[in-house]
């Protein structure tokens, strides 16, 4: 049974609930290991579903019964994206995921449930009681009911022209997600990301939508990342994500895709502190590599037409020459993870800002400190801006093209193995030597 | 651990995004990463005695394989030395079912980490020593080339074994299964 299907039969303020999740995850796109079955799938989608299950009431307009011109239905999950006040965030569909991915069999998942419902599913916890959305219109300023913007209490239903209204508010977390499940249904999930991650509108002053995404230790990000791992075949291959969305609407990847925006909206925006005002020096930026890789493509193509009018001796001289000066690899042109087209490579940034006493051990963030990522943020983060370190990380042209589709090289695979090796040598190369491997979970 | 498991769908987000979006995502994503490092206390790393001091071949030591009559591999005898087999069907085995999740999404991460880069060998991941000192002296941290020393003890060590040690590493402190803690599993 589909979500209007369900929606149309509800009786006035009554509450329906009916399965959300009628097809399993799609593979991942990134690793699919094998061990992903009809029945892991199926057991994962169960879970899934019990956790997503939608609620759809029919709400009563709280302010002003009289209009009923815009019926508002509420269709949500049934936790809430934090499952504490200090906004832990509720991971349930991650450890799902990333377990069917690594081919868990079907009898795990009822075991990863017991474990999450335990630890952080409650459906008593007051985050977790739905909210009455209503109008903005309809709600009076002098008269507003006494739980407005209080979780389970009336607030205000979430568009376009409000969507910057509540941001960081955990109450709104409900009205985002019908907003932004509605606007990738309509618009696509590129789309939508646009909007309200990277545009200007959605980074001006205290919006700051891109400092929210990586905020709360980048768990929007993650969030979003698991909804297009799970979803993006279709939306790449078909190439109308609008079709598809409608198409998968019943899947568990576009609730995660909104509900990771909405977590987005949810989230603080200190991370704004260490990110330029205008985002302009985010952008890509002319590279001789570059400006090489398109001679070196033109050359090619300028001898690949001669040589058609040419005898084949001629040709295959030609050719030689052409390999010995690799023109004809145009596609990656010797630039890596260790020698980027311009700028400093990310681990000898590491390098540089290890000579630096002002950011040494105990300088900026002292071990005493107790929330160490605000020290960093404070202390740290105008040093870094100041000393231009960010900066020495060059973004070119070539590094944000689409890698080479047979050889997986060049396009941005450069930068990402950069950030790759940082990640991997934070976690593993840090602990001190002869000592048992210590290694943080929280940052 | 964050930045691990969010570097894993940078390949999942880009394709979705046009080139400015990119940019800002990468930049993003990596100014983070490096707070994130100092927020920690900045600490070295330490290629050959941590990282390489790890073992290349960790083994599940609850685990033995046996292929029948042919062949039986216990894999205790080999969590010390060489390989028998490769030791991703432990590692990611055994975090499909490990209870932290926050485990099984970094041993997800390391594993396709390592289907792209695994095959690095020791050399191809170097440091710009020479624009390093230059910007080094043009920020005046130091006031002579001679004091510079790398905070990567040993770069020239690092090799693709660099995933499958991390993922080894993770499986040594937070336990192959949780049955000792947590009695779900």
């Amino acid at each position: 049974m589909s979500a209007n299907q369900a929606s149309s039969g509800a009786a006035a303020d009554g509450k329906v609930q009916v399965s959300s999740i009628a097809k399993p995850p799609s593979r991942s796109v990134l690793a699919p290991f094998p061990g992903f079955t009809p029945a892991s799938g199926e057991a994962a989608r169960r879970v899934l579903d019990d956790n997503h299950k939608v609620e759809i009431k029919l709400l009563t307009y709280a302010a002003s019964p009289a209009d009923r011109s815009l019926p508002t239905y509420l269709c949500s999950q049934r936790f809430h994206i934090f499952f504490n006040k200090q906004g832990f965030h509720n991971h349930f569909s991650h450890h799902v995921l990333a377990s069917l991915a690594l081919g868990l069999p079907a009898s795990g998942f009822d075991k990863i449930y017991e474990k999450e419902k335990k630890d952080m599913l409650d459906e008593s916890f007051e985050y977790n009681s739905k909210p009455e959305l209503v109008d903005p219109k309809s709600l009076s300023s002098d008269k507003k009911p006494e739980n407005y913007g209080k979780h389970g209490g009336v607030v205000e239903r979430i568009d376009e022209s409000n969507w910057t209204k509540h941001l960081g508010d955990h109450a709104y977390y409900w009205p985002y997600l019908v907003f932004f499940e509605d606007y990738i249904k309509k618009h696509g999930v590129n789309a939508a990301l646009e909007k309200f991650v990277f545009s200007e509108e959605a980074n001006a002053k205290d919006v700051d939508s891109l400092a929210r995404f990586v905020g709360g230790v980048l768990h929007p990000l993650i969030h979003v990342g698991y909804g297009l791992d799970f979803n993006m075949p279709a939306i790449v291959a078909e190439g109308e994500p609008i079709s598809c969305s409608f198409r998968k609407a019943e899947h568990a990847d576009d609730r995660l895709l909104s509900a990771g925006l909405a977590m987005s909206m949810l989230t603080e925006n200190n991370w704004r502190r260490i990110f330029p005002t205008d985002m302009k020096d985010l952008a890509p930026v002319s590279s001789v590599g570059g400006l090489v890789a398109s001679a070196r493509s033109a050359a090619a193509q300028a001898v690949n037409q001669i040589s058609q009018a040419l005898p084949s001796s001629v040709v295959e001289q030609a050719s030689q020459r052409l390999g010995a000066l690799h023109l004809g690899d145009a596609e990656h042109t010797g630039a890596s993870a260790s020698k980027p087209y311009a700028g400093l490579s990310l681990l000898s940034i590491l390098d540089l800002i290890g000579q630096d006493d002002e950011l040494a051990p105990n300088a900026a963030v002292k071990a005493s400190d107790k929330v160490k990522m605000r020290s960093g943020l404070q202390n740290a983060g105008p040093i870094l801006l100041k000393k231009g370190y960010f900066d020495l990380w060059k973004l070119t042209e070539e590094d944000v093209k689409d890698p080479n589709e047979g050889t997986k090289e060049g396009g941005w695979m450069d930068k990402w193995e950069e950030l790759v090796w940082l990640s991997v040598l934070t976690l593993g190369a840090t602990s001190k030597p002869n000592r048992k491997p210590k290694h943080d979970f929280f940052l | 651990m964050h930045v691990n498991n969010s570097v894993l769908f940078l390949p999942a987000i880009l394709p979705h995004l046009n080139a400015a979006d990119r940019a800002k995502v990468l930049q993003v994503e990596m100014r983070v990463a490096v707070l994130l490092w100092i927020a920690r206390g900045r600490p070295s790393f330490y290629i050959k005695s941590t990282l390489e001091a790890s073992t290349e071949y960790p083994y599940n030591p609850n685990a033995k394989v046996d292929f029948g009559e042919t062949a039986v591999i216990d894999r205790k005898q080999f969590t010390s030395g060489s390989g028998g087999d490769s030791p991703w069907y432990d590692l990611v085995g055994a975090a499909s079912v490990h209870s932290e999740e926050h485990h099984t999404k970094a041993v997800r991460s390391l594993a396709y980490f390592s289907q792209h880069f695994g095959q690095r060998v020791k050399g191809s991941i170097s440091l710009q020593t020479e624009e390093i000192k230059r910007e080094m002296l043009r920020l005046q941290l130091k006031k002579d080339a001679g004091e510079y020393k790398s905070i990567f003890e040993s770069i020239e060590e690092l090799d693709g074994t660099a995933f499958v040690r991390t993922a080894g590493q993770l499986f040594e402190t937070q336990g192959w299964t949780r049955t000792d803690t947590d009695n779900l599993w």
